[in-house]
């Protein structure tokens, strides 16, 4: 069985894969980045690609230039790279790897675990304290297109019913516009209105609807109350999730706002 | 070898900057709260101008020179919004707002008829120009570190010779000053200093919220290092040791101990935030038991999060619960939450023993103190009587949503 491991801790990893390939006679390579991963994927088939979540030095680079946008969402571009971008990128393939997401339980990834879940029916997890007999488990099960989930992950699953994220999140062009300026730290509508292009007017507008669809995913969320506030801080929180490249180029904002 | 160096170094405070505890997180803090009312400053201003127009006798090219210079003040308003104001932004700009603070007096002893200009006891021709920018400068921390103690000597100074410069104009364009003048000018003086002290004062309530905010921090800091040292750094030597001594068992044994320090900091530190994750919660307590008891059921909550008394609470109760299921012999539990009416219910099930009769009326056992705290903040822990040992028990906690004394919304 070919297997891709996608992490960057080159240390853990270049171990971890070690021990797959004599344990479990796989044919394991490794890819430090998700950049490095799509292009292999592009080169070779696999059967399984085990991706981590977030990359520590991709999302800490980012963050400045997160941090210094404030006139427009382009200044954004390109968007910060995850584990996403390679599950994307094997699902447009021909033929497409299975995937295990190798994950630590933190809450700045629930999202991309809801949206991996629900966007590239990924069923097989597990977590970074996993044995490698397990990740071996793992694997296996989604290469049988099993579901496995580590016990430590699996609450951070979507629970049953819960409405897909992108229809609570994204269902509105403008929202994923208005997301991402929030995300990059926008807390005035005015702000918002200058990164987005949209007026003023729309973006007050837009706040009751997405703060409604916000409290049906995080039921503590009051709707009705400081609807900017509640948002903005819930963009930050999940800044990496709502400036995502993959998330991008899944639910793209239109470019030029109400100028268009 | 290196892997411990590197583990350490990673783990030393060093390696990432901190939030730096002293004037420079204070002066910080001030800074953004300054951020907009500089622009109310300006607002504030270009009224008083109005009302000069409106109540003294100028000509037309005078009125249309102060209403554009109001007009002005608007608009200087308007930028200062979105780019700041000049306390706000530093260098030279708070000079050029104090100019024409300085120039008021002079210029309207210029543009009122001869001997108009202090006629009035009230007070001078647009007294009320200053007030804004002198609250302004009295709140921000706009003096340097080095000249910080006599920096309210520089600030009263200021004010006093806004607050008297009127008189003197009155004196040189005048050629005399009397009574009305004295009395006026006195007017303004009271409301500058009033401007002034009141400034001062918002300025150092907040300087003092800083400050305070600045030691929770530091205490933070202490115990991080506290923790970094004693549980980390004792650990690495303990396994360093362990490996040159090739003691394989101490090796095993103080990593063992690094990780239950490790995951005892993020459950501290996951109940911390002010929203709680309440699959992070779940995920670390069944990280800590999933060696020595089956986890059969876990609730899938995706994103779910609660307010962080709550939070705290529910992390203490799965906590306590979890633990009561293996000490009394629990070979597997069941762990299910859900979230309705303003309440948080979490239940865990297992297949130990039936709990004791009153078992939560012992005031030394934990599930009594569980019980007390849940009921302190409005909810409650419920023991599921069961007649037969093979049955499962069940322990439900209800916890609301917003707990009691909690002043947190939203």
């Amino acid at each position: 069985m070919r297997v891709l491991v996608v992490e960057d801790h080159q240390q853990y990893a270049g171990l971890i894969c070690e021990k797959l390939a004599q344990g479990f006679q796989y044919d394991v390579e490794l890819a430090l980045t998700p950049d490095d991963a799509n292009g292999r994927l592009a080169e070779r088939s696999y059967d399984v690609v085990v991706v981590d979540v977030l990359y520590r030095a991709l999302s800490e680079s980012y963050n400045a230039v997160r941090e210094a946008a404030r006139n427009s969402l382009s200044e954004l571009e390109p968007y910060n790279l995850s584990g996403l971008a390679t599950l994307h990128h094997a699902s447009t393939l021909e033929r497409p790897p299975a995937a295990v997401i190798w994950t630590s339980g933190d809450p700045n990834r629930a999202l991309h675990l809801v949206l991996a879940h629900q966007e590239f029916r990924v069923r097989s997890y597990c977590s970074k304290e996993s044995s490698v007999e397990e990740i071996a488990r793992a694997i296996e099960a989604a290469a049988a297109r099993r579901s496995h989930v580590d016990s430590a992950i699996k609450a951070f699953l979507p629970r049953p019913g819960l409405l897909p994220i992108r229809e609570v999140l994204f269902g509105d062009t403008k929202w994923r516009a208005i997301w991402r300026a929030l995300a990059a730290g926008s807390t005035a509508h005015e702000v918002t209105a200058r990164m987005t292009h949209y007026d003023q007017g729309t973006i007050r507008k837009c706040m009751s609807p997405m703060a409604l669809q916000l409290a049906t995913l995080d039921p503590r969320i009051n709707p009705r109350k400081q609807q900017m506030n509640v948002l903005s801080s819930y963009a930050v929180f999940h800044w990496e999730f709502f400036l995502d490249q993959a998330v991008h180029e899944l639910f793209p904002h239109s470019t030029t706002g109400w100028r268009a | 070898m290196e892997v411990f160096d590197s583990m350490a170094e990673a783990l030393s405070p060093s390696s990432r900057a901190p939030v730096p505890l002293n004037a420079v997180m204070t002066r910080t803090t001030i800074r953004s709260l300054v951020g907009r009312v500089e622009s109310v400053a300006f607002v504030i201003q270009a009224f008083a101008i109005f009302s000069t127009i409106n109540a003294d006798k100028l000509s037309h090219n005078e009125q249309t020179f102060m209403i554009g210079f109001a007009v002005l003040h608007l608009v200087v308003g308007a930028v200062t919004v979105r780019f700041g104001g000049p306390f706000y932004r530093g260098s030279f700009w708070p000079l050029l707002w104090f100019a024409p603070v300085f120039s008021m007096p002079v210029m309207m002893a210029a543009f009122v008829p001869p001997g108009d200009y202090g006629i009035s006891p009230v007070c001078p021709q647009l007294c009320g120009y200053p007030v804004s920018p002198v609250a302004i400068a009295a709140f921000y921390p706009w003096i340097g570190n080095q000249y910080k103690p006599i920096s309210l000597w520089i600030k009263g100074a200021i004010a006093a010779a806004i607050a008297l410069e009127p008189l003197i104009v009155m004196r040189v364009v005048n050629g005399t000053i009397t009574s009305y003048n004295v009395r006026g000018t006195l007017a303004q003086a009271i409301m500058v200093g009033g401007m002034w002290a009141a400034g001062e004062a918002i300025g150092r309530i907040c300087r003092r919220a800083a400050a305070s905010q600045a030691e929770l921090l530091r205490k933070e800091y202490d115990r991080q290092f506290g923790y970094l040292h004693s549980d980390i750094e004792t650990g690495l030597r303990l396994a360093e040791m362990g490996y040159r001594d090739h003691r394989p068992d101490q090796v095993v044994q103080a990593l063992k101990e690094l990780s239950t320090a490790v995951l005892e900091e993020r459950m501290r530190l996951s109940v911390a935030q002010q929203y709680v994750s309440v699959a992070e919660v779940i995920g670390l307590h069944i990280r800590r038991i999933r060696q020595v008891v089956s986890v059969q059921a876990i609730p899938r909550v995706d994103v779910m999060t609660v307010a962080q008394p709550t939070g705290a609470l529910l992390s203490r109760a799965l906590g306590d619960l979890l633990k009561n299921s293996i000490t009394h012999g629990a070979a597997s539990v069941w762990i299910d939450f859900r979230v309705s009416a303003g309440l948080v219910h979490l239940e865990v099930a297992d297949d130990a023993p039936p709990f004791p009769p009153r078992a939560a009326d012992d005031p030394t056992g934990s599930l009594f103190k569980l019980r007390e705290a849940l009921r302190r903040a409005g909810g409650d822990l419920i023991l599921e009587a069961s007649t037969s040992e093979s049955e499962r028990k069940a322990a439900q906690v209800t916890i609301p949503t917003t707990p009691h004394g909690w002043a947190g919304r939203g």
